[in-house]
């Protein structure tokens, strides 16, 4: 089991000082996509670039070291980090997308969405057997698109390392089951938490329970 | 285009292996592009210490957006970008990994321009040249 990697202190922990002007940068658009969400935005991160650079360069730090051949980005907010990351890491970068985008040979993962199911697709050969992978994507809500990435990555023989999300909702803090399996815990992930506590309550919670 | 119109400049030697691994699908669909843009243009702003903008198909920008339609082949779409992203004078650059008709990229043209930037260039690593008579606008 991997720890649950934290970067920002809690109870007198070391706080990693990009993160306050990371957070800060991170807008909440509350009713996106629909009413009860309130939607993370990265893109007001975007327009910082040292900001961006501090968020790409935390990723970075933590994998530099580990050997990664291959990051893993999750369409669309996933492409916008794991290219800087795998650039960066010397690593290659793989797109995992919506059904259909993908022109070629594919290996497909379903997923359940709040209502109905979704699929995740990557390019069949991407990745060979034993390499070590790191999967990318803005935010962690559920969970259910990062277990479905681990799953295509697993299927074809990878070693999904890590999954690295830089913003993450506080159950993910302790690990986390998942799909119900109690020996696959959350790989780990580097996250912070760009929502104010107050507003978060089983049904209204900070991130997205669809696909946007 | 780094791949020189004009053919007295020396091609750049890194072209021959990006063309090299760039792979051609027969009869794939050309559908949702956007993303494919989110690939090259924040390692590229991070390098030159510009900001990133997403400009995207409708309906995944959340908060105030401005839009703006294009010809598909059959019908229209649309592409949107935040308010506030560009402020007047900025000077822009619009990636995309292909250039076909262009009409994407008219598409972002405008919506930059509407908002009071410069659009310096548009850069894309991929043509395809038997498109080019449909070019409606293409500054450099």
């Amino acid at each position: 089991m991997k720890e649950v990697v934290m970067l920002e202190g809690e109870n007198g922990g070391v706080v990693d000082p990009r993160l306050q002007a990371i957070k800060a940068a991170i807008r909440v658009v509350p009713h996106f996509p629909k009413p009860g969400i309130m939607f993370n935005d990265i893109t007001t991160m975007l327009l910082r670039p040292k900001v961006f650079k501090d968020a790409v360069e935390i990723f970075v730090d933590r994998y530099r070291d580990m050997s990664i051949s291959a990051v893993a980005g999750v369409e669309a907010r996933g492409f916008i980090f794991g290219p800087p990351i795998a650039l960066a890491l010397g690593a290659k970068f793989i797109p995992l997308r919506k059904p259909k985008k993908l022109p070629g040979e594919v290996i497909s993962e379903s997923y359940v969405l709040e209502y109905g199911t979704d699929s995740l697709e990557m390019h069949v050969g991407a990745v060979q057997p034993g390499e070590r992978v790191i999967i990318i994507d803005d935010l962690v809500a559920t969970g259910g698109t990062l277990c479905a990435a681990i799953n295509l990555l697993e299927r074809v023989g990878a070693d999904v390392v890590e999954c690295a999300c830089l913003i993450g909702l506080p159950k993910f803090k302790g690990g986390c089951w998942l799909n119900g399996k109690p020996d696959k815990f959350w790989l780990g992930n580097i996250y912070i938490q760009a929502c104010d506590p107050r507003l978060q309550t089983d049904m209204n919670y900070c991130g997205q329970a669809v696909d946007v | 285009m780094a791949c020189g119109e004009d053919k007295e400049q020396k091609q750049d030697p890194r072209i021959e292996g990006i063309a090299a691994s760039i792979r051609v699908v027969p009869d794939f669909p050309k559908k949702g592009i956007e993303a494919r843009g989110f690939i090259f243009g924040p390692p590229i702003a991070l390098a030159i210490g510009a900001k990133f903008i997403p400009l995207r198909k409708p309906r995944k920008l959340p908060g105030e957006v401005i839009s703006e339609k294009y010809v598909l082949e059959y019908g229209t779409d649309c592409l949107e970008m935040h308010v506030g992203a560009v402020q007047p004078g900025d000077h822009a650059l619009v990636v995309d990994d292909l250039i076909a008709t262009g009409g994407t990229l008219c598409a972002a043209m405008n919506l930059l321009e509407r908002a009071g930037a410069e659009v310096v260039e548009c850069a894309c690593v991929i043509e395809l040249p038997e498109l080019k008579v449909h070019y409606i606008r293409y500054s450099s």
